[in-house]
Parts: C-alpha cells; structure tokens; sequence
C-alpha cells in the first residue's frame, strides 16, 4: 500500500532538485535530516533519528548562532527544508540561512485584528508556504521570496474567530481549522487546494440537523453554535489514509445548562478522511467539558505489540489532566490513566471516558478545580521516543476556582470565569504508553511552556520555566546538559542536519538558537 | 563525587546525578515560590487574564491595557447614557421576539450571535432592518426616529461586548456558606498562623466578594520566602529567597546583600514559606468549606 502510494506520488509529483523545494514524499519519511512540517513527521513522535549528539557528547555543544526575532515570543515550530529555516509569529514569517541564522526574506501581514495569542507554524508543499494570519487569512507565500501568491479567508473576523494553526498538508489538500474566541460558532476543519487557494470540503465540529450525534444537544440552536475548533495541527497515517486530530470546548465554555448533553463532537479525538472530509471514528474525551479544556492536543501515532499482536496506537495527554491510547485504525479504547493532578471526575466510564462530577461544574459561589482551564497539558508538543516506549509530555498543574456567572437558561459566550489560586509546579513527565504509569516526573519550576523533542542519540530536550533549555536521560529524566537563555523555550524544540552536523534548534523569548557539538 | 562546577555557570555541561534525585522534593515545595517572582501567564487555548495583581474593573469598560496587544480589536465601550435608552426601547419594542437579553426569544432570533449585528459598526446594517423588518420571517417593520435607531445599535453593541469579555464578568454572591461552620474549620485549620492575628481583623471591609474569596485561597501577596543554604565547605547562608531553579538558588541576605549559589550534590537548600498551608489546603479542602470559610470571612468587617 505504501509502496503504491510512493508510486502514485512519484507520478504525479516528480522530484525536483531546486532548493526552497519540498517534495510531499518526503512527509512519508520518518523524520531525519530535515524538518519538513510541524511535527517533523506525519506521526506526530517528534523522534529524530539523528544521533550525532549524544548523552555521552552532549554537554559539548557549543552555540554556533543566534537570531533575535523581535518582542513576540516564538511559540510555532520552525520548518527547515535544504538548509532555510521558516518561522512564524502573528502577522510575521521569516526565511533563515539554517547555517548562520541570516536572514533571507521576512513577510508581514497588515493586521485586521483578532486575538494574537500565538502562531503555530507553516507548512510546505513544493515550493509554496502556507501560514495562517490571526484574522482568519490562510496565506501562500513563494517560499524561495516570501511574495504572496494567493490568500483566502477562512474565518469571520467580525464573529470573533481568529487563527492561529499551523496548517497541515496532505497530497494536495492543506488543513486547516480557525479558533474560537468568544462568541458562539460552530467550529470547522477546512481542507484547500495549494495551487489556488479553493476550498475542497469542510468537516463542521457539530453533527447537521437531525444525524448521527445531533442527539447529544438539546436543539438546533445550541448544536449550531456549539465551537469545537481544531486549532492544533494533527497526524496522519498514510496506509490508513486517516487524518487525526482533536476538537475544542464546546461553546458557551463554562455555562453548560443550555447546551445539555455529550455535545458531539466537541473534546473529541476525530479520525477522517483528507480526500473525502468524513469522519471515520470519533472518541470523546471530555463529555459536556465545562471547564475550557479540550481534545485538541495532538494525537501521536506509534505501533507496538499488544497482546501478541501488532497494533496501530495513537496516545494523547488530554486537557483534562488525563493520558489516552486508542487503536487507531478502529477507535477503540485501550487505555485512560491520570498523569496529572484532577480532581473533576467520579472514575471512568465503560468506554474510558473520565465521568464528569457535576458538582465540579462552575457554579455561582464557586467551585475548586483542578486543573484550572490551563489544563494537565495543553498545545505544548510531546514527544514518543519508540526505543523507551516512553510519551514524553509538559505537564502543568494548576487549582483554579470556576464560577458561573451566567445563570440564566441560554447563556452566551463564556457564561463563567475561572480564577486561577494556584499555579504550577510545572514539569516533563514520561508516561509508559503500555500501562498509563508516569515513570518519572522532572521538576521544572512554576511554568514551563516549552514543547519536547526526543532522538536517536537518546536524549530528550525541553526548557523548564526559569529560561533554562535541558537535555534528559530518556530513561531516568536525569538532567545532562543545560544552557540558560534567560526567557523561556515557548516552543518544541527541533534538530536537523546540514553539511554532516546536527544543529539543535531552539526558540526562547523571540530569539532562535542554533546548537552543534564545537566543530574548533 | 562531582568537583564542585564554578559559581559563574557558562556554556558547558552541568553535570547532576544525584543531585536532581536529592533536590527533587526542595524543589518540588521550593518551585512553587518561583510563581510570586515570576508574572503570572493564562496558557488555555491560550487565553491570556489580566494582571493577577490589578483591582478589580470598576465599569465594565476598564480592561487591563496588556490585553490589548493580544485582543487588538475589542469591541469598543458605547456611551453609558445612550445603553440606558436603548435598553428601555430594546424591552418595549424588542424583547418579546429576540428575549430579555437579546439571546433569542418567543419567535426572534439570537442577536448577540448574529452575523449582520457583528458586521454592523454604527447601525448602517441593524437601522435598515429595523426600519424595513424582515417580512418573510415575521419581523414588523419600527418607524423609530434616527436617534432611537442609534440608541438601540448601542445597546445592542454594548450587550454584545459584555457578552464577549469574561475579564468583566460580575461573580454573584460567593458568601452561600454557613459562617459558623466557616468558624469552625477557620479555628481548627487556620488559627495555628492566624489566631488574634491583626491582619485578618476587618479583611472584609478590605476585600468582597469573589476578590476576598481568591484572597483567602491564594494570598498572592509577595511573601517573604526565607531560604537557608548550606554549602559543601559548611558555610551557611540564610535570607529572603530571590531564584530557586534546579541550577542556581540567589537570595538577599540580612544585610541586602545579593548572594548566588551553584547547587550540587552537596548543597543542601531549604525553604521557609509562609503560604505553604494555603498550598496544602488546596488539596483537600471541599467546596463546602471554602464556602464556609468564605461566609465566615465576610462577617469580619
């Protein structure tokens, strides 16, 4: 199947040798010298196979180059493709030498407004670029100038949508989701053509009139205003031809009495179809969430024995403070464990969905969450290292008091605030896919935003919420290198190689850094 | 053993191998000071929360001006006088349809999720439909002068800002507990630091509401965190902590002085914080004796 599918691409895709070029068949590779989409790969691992640096010569990398961006933090994954990094924040995207952080091009966007909280990254196909504006643009850029070709928008600005996703390419369909701020809409997952800019199909979030899964709201207004926006990029499994990813919150967020019910497909992790936009599976994770978490986080996809056979999995570290392994091929439950501190469920249900309590709902005098909506994790990258068995993930902890401010029997937007009264201790824990049981767990102080990286040279990289970068054991969590920059990594750190050297790419703050073992 | 590394940490290895496994639980009590030195970010979807140390808004149009670099097109505060007109024309003319609160009523849509009342700036939409109706779908046309359009428009927005802006929600009364049992679980949990304390007396003249009940669970005031350091050589050192990370701890001493310190394997590090019974309250306490405690708190005007 796959060699059919290489075949078919081979056909009609062939392989070109200019630079600022990306061959789609190299999304098929596993992740290597290159960092070609926001995982790296399809699959969502983050494990390089490079293993030029190791825990035996780690603590010899030496800063080869750094680049300060401007104020925004970088928060995106940066691509590299034959030796040009691409990195994004709102309303900004640069194109860098990979060897000396020098700079090529830089676009901006001319701003509409929206909420400019973050940018996740661009993709690439051929040699085009595809990044979102926080008012709702998908942008194509000329990858080797940075001039626009095209734009198309995908969202309406005026009712409070706003984009930050870092799209996610497949053949020739590009996906992409816009966010939800406040007001309610139903949320989407859009797919359009690279070349024009056309929208092929969009999957809505909430189940139409009167079909499967509409039952889970209690009418035609609560199910159409319902959110459940896509806003992190998902993983893709090319022999089942299946695209995953994770749905938001249901709208209103923390008022829940007019929307009774499961609220289909919102907190959802959703297999579908790229070519078709339908859904093959869906496996809720929060039922009727009033907290503002979500099932957004990504979905990483590993194989493994189980029970004497081979099993495609996909695990997720939830919002709501709890780890998920499904069989991705069906959507069946393998496995729920907490990995974070909770105290909103009464157990599991018969399908491993925690089962809410309500009384931890917000409620007019308040009541004591934990996690407050900050979540047990949240868009931070994990990581899943196939030689330990190990999902690698940032964990925060967090109490926060909800309070239902909107008692009324149809609230709007919100309809509650949640207070934080505690945050942090943050830290990076590696769960064992196969049981659910955090190994271990390494402090890394109140707030520690950074994504996680694994490789082949067996170690793990991360930042912890003082401004320091780390390298761990893989096994142990044991500390073996650090750097201190002085802001914190906001962003999953990435690793690629050129000239026959593996840089370790980082983001602290608005500056890049660039690391490999000292050359002099 | 591991040679002590230099005070001034560069670019090399930090080498730790036991030195994590023995800080882990200083760490673990002492990382949770860093959040009072450190500004506080909302990271959900992300959202981001205004100063955790500002007051409260006092109109539902102060917003904190750093939400403004992320929340660029707010939508903007309308003229509190005309809201008030067109509020009362809103109840007399339109909330049978489109409900009380505009969120749809007997027959009349959803306004605050409308498509054209988003789109809409200063009634340029909203005015025609008013003044035309929707015929096909039941709506009777209203021959209002132009200066009730425009108060209509503003109540409309103004209602549609509020709707959106959850930093300016109004938390209702949170004092639902029973004081007396609050009492008890105050005498039993809280008087070993706070009995005859001074500082408790008149808190609620001090703090309402939700603000005395966050108060309460998360002091938030910068504590005087005291850490005591014990080098390798048998030096101590003891002062108000600074930065404690799982490289580096600095403090103040006595004397204002500035003090830094590597950590190794053999530095040992303690921390003295005051809020650590808030913290560990937070982990067992019911939302029945918050609530308690909060209706209790109250009555100390």
């Amino acid at each position: 199947m796959k060699t059919l599918l290489l075949l078919l691409l081979a056909f009609l895709f062939p392989k070109s040798a200019a630079t600022q070029n990306l061959d789609p068949r190299d999304l098929l590779n596993p992740l290597g010298a290159s960092w070609p989409t926001y995982n790296g790969d399809y699959s969502g691992r983050r494990f390089s196979q490079l293993s030029q640096i190791t825990a035996a010569n780690v603590s010899n990398l030496a800063l080869v180059w750094t680049v300060d961006l401007g104020k925004d933090p970088v928060k995106g994954t940066p691509l590299v493709v034959d030796g040009v990094i691409y990195s994004s924040v709102p309303d900004k995207a640069w194109a860098l030498d990979a060897r000396t952080g020098r700079l090529i091009w830089h676009w901006e966007n001319k701003s509409r407004g929206g909420t400019h909280i973050g940018h996740r990254g661009i993709a690439m196909f051929g040699k085009w670029l595809f990044l979102v504006t926080p008012d709702n643009y998908l942008v194509s850029l000329d990858a080797a100038t940075g001039k626009e070709r095209w734009r198309t928008e995908i969202a309406d600005l005026k009712l409070d949508f706003f984009s930050t996703v870092a799209p996610v390419i497949i053949r020739n369909h590009v996906l992409v989701s816009p966010s939800i701020e406040s007001t309610d809409n139903r949320g989407y997952l859009d797919s359009y053509d690279p070349e024009t800019g056309k929208l092929q199909w969009r999957w809505y979030a909430t189940p139409d009139a009167g079909s499967r899964g509409a039952e889970t709201w209690p009418n035609d207004e609560a199910r159409s205003h319902g959110g459940g926006a896509a806003w992190v990029p998902g993983t893709y499994d090319p022999e089942l031809n299946l695209y995953y990813f994770g749905t938001a919150n249901p709208q209103p967020v923390m008022a829940g009495q007019g929307r009774l019910g499961d609220n289909l497909w919102t907190d959802c992790i959703i297999a579908l179809n790229p070519d078709s936009g339908k859904m093959a599976w869906f496996y809720q994770t929060t039922p009727h969430d009033t907290h503002d978490w979500d099932s957004a986080e990504t979905s990483v996809l590993f194989d493994t024995d189980l029970d004497g056979r081979k099993r495609k999995l996909l695990a997720q570290a939830n919002r709501n403070g709890y780890f998920f392994v499904l069989d991705r091929t069906t959507g069946e439950h393998i496995l729920t464990a907490p990995f974070a501190p909770n105290n909103w469920a009464k157990g599991l249900d018969a399908q491993g969905r925690p089962i809410r309590d309500a009384k931890k709902d917000p409620q007019p005098a308040g009541a004591l969450v934990m996690p407050s909506e900050e979540g047990g994790t949240n868009w931070f990258p994990p990581s899943l290292d196939p030689e330990t068995g190990y999902f690698y993930v940032r964990v925060t902890r967090s109490v926060a008091v909800y309070y239902l401010t909107d008692t009324s029997s149809k609230p709007e937007a919100w309809g509650g605030i949640d207070k934080p009264v505690q945050r942090g201790p943050s830290s990076i824990a590696a769960i064992d896919y196969k049981t659910g049981r955090v190994v271990w767990d390494h402090p890394t102080g109140a707030e520690a935003v950074s994504g996680l990286l694994t490789t082949a040279g067996r170690l793990v990289f991360g930042g912890d919420g003082s401004g320091n970068a780390l390298a761990l054991d893989p096994l142990t969590g044991r500390t073996i290198w650090h750097v201190n920059l002085n802001e914190r990594m906001f962003n999953g750190p990435i690793t690629y190689k050129l000239d026959g050297r593996q840089y370790l790419l980082l983001a602290a703050g608005g500056k890049l850094y660039a690391f490999a073992l000292a050359e002099h | 053993m591991f040679k002590k590394p230099p005070v001034h940490s560069n670019l090399h290895a930090s080498s730790a191998k036991t030195k994590a496994l023995r800080l882990t639980n200083v760490i673990l009590c002492g990382l949770l000071v860093i959040s009072i030195f450190w500004p506080t970010r909302s990271t959900a979807q992300e959202k981001k929360e205004p100063n955790a140390t500002a007051s409260e808004p006092t109109n539902a149009g102060a917003i904190d001006e750093s939400l403004r670099s992320i929340y660029p097109n707010l939508p903007p505060d309308q003229d509190p006088a005309s809201v008030a007109r067109g509020k009362d024309l809103y109840d007399a003319n339109c909330a049978f349809c489109h409900g009380k609160e505009a969120t749809g009523g007997n027959s009349g849509p959803d306004l605050l999720r409308s498509v054209l009342v988003n789109h809409d700036e200063k009634g340029e939409l909203i005015g025609p439909v008013i003044h035309q109706g929707r015929t096909g779908k039941g709506m009777p046309g209203f021959n209002l002068p132009d200066n009730q359009i425009s108060d209509l428009v503003a109540f409309l927005h103004q209602r549609n800002r509020d709707a959106r802006l959850r930093f300016t929600y109004k938390v209702p009364s949170v004092a639902v507990g029973d004081s007396v049992a609050g009492k008890a679980y105050f005498d039993s949990h809280c008087a070993a630091c706070h009995a005859g304390s001074p500082a408790l007396a008149g808190i609620a003249s001090k703090y309402q509401g939700d603000e005395l009940q966050q108060r309460w669970l998360d002091p938030r005031r910068p504590a005087d965190v005291t850490v005591s350091v014990s080098l390798s050589t048998g030096q101590k050192y003891s002062g108000k902590l600074k930065h404690l990370d799982e490289f580096n701890v600095s403090l103040y001493d006595s004397q204002g002085n500035y003090r830094s310190f590597p950590l190794n394997s053999e530095t040992k590090v303690e921390i003295q914080d005051p809020l650590d019974g808030h913290r560990k309250l937070l982990e067992q306490l019911s939302d029945k004796d918050m609530h308690d405690v909060t209706t209790f708190l109250e009555t100390l005007k």
